[in-house]
């Protein structure tokens, strides 16, 4: 998914591309989510789409809506392309955000 | 620009009877990211919340929204955590993402 986008990455374990954020730059869960990602030193790509060009922003949602069926909020996290996490919920990363899970 | 911000919340909150965010370091994320909406778009757009930059448009989602004393009443704090309840204050719980009130089309495409 979104690969014709041009993405900020965070190094850690694993591939960047199996962890996706989409966040907004002035939101407190966005940075609550990057916060958690790399306290678990988890690789991941991120971008904020307040910042992005309308065109820019309009596909990526589009993609996120067509890939899922519902429009993205924030912070949203794509698994590996196929499994999306709305918000930021400690207990629900906690179960679904499983390094050993993802694709290497 | 930020102490502006600072006195607006102190002052919604007071108005409503709401308790800002006890956690130090989310509630400065919030009035940060409340202060760069207002230098952005002209108004505290909810800084949680993808807006449309036209004031009418996005006036249900102008801090303090129109979603938040539902959302304070049924959650213990707003869409973005900024305000909360006295009891859920009290409870010293770590804040976290809650359901999203606002209607789908009323947000950009």
């Amino acid at each position: 998914m979104f690969d014709q986008h041009s993405w900020n990455t965070a190094p850690g374990t694993g591939e960047p591309e199996s962890l996706t954020l989409l966040a907004l730059s002035s939101c407190g869960f966005c940075k609550s989510a990057r916060k958690y990602l790399e306290d678990r030193g988890l690789a991941y790509r991120y971008l904020e789409l307040d910042l992005l060009k309308p065109e820019e922003k309009a596909e990526i949602k589009e993609e996120f809506k067509t890939k899922f069926g519902r429009r993205p909020t924030f912070p949203s996290l794509i698994i590996d392309d196929e499994q999306f996490l709305i918000g930021f919920i400690k207990a629900h990363w906690d179960e679904e955000v499983r390094p050993e899970d993802l694709r290497a | 620009m930020s102490s502006k911000t600072r006195d607006f919340v102190q002052k919604v909150a007071i108005s409503r009877g709401w308790i800002l965010q006890s956690d130090q370091a989310f509630l400065e994320t919030l009035i940060a990211g409340l202060t760069q909406t207002k230098e952005s778009y002209g108004y505290y757009l909810c800084p949680c919340r993808e807006g449309w930059g036209i004031r009418e448009k996005d006036r249900d989602i102008i801090c303090p929204c129109e979603y938040a004393a539902a959302d304070i009443e049924e959650f213990g704090h707003c869409y973005c955590a900024l305000f909360q309840s006295k009891d859920y204050a009290s409870s010293k719980k770590a804040p976290q993402s809650i359901p999203e009130r606002r209607p789908d089309e009323l947000f950009p495409d």
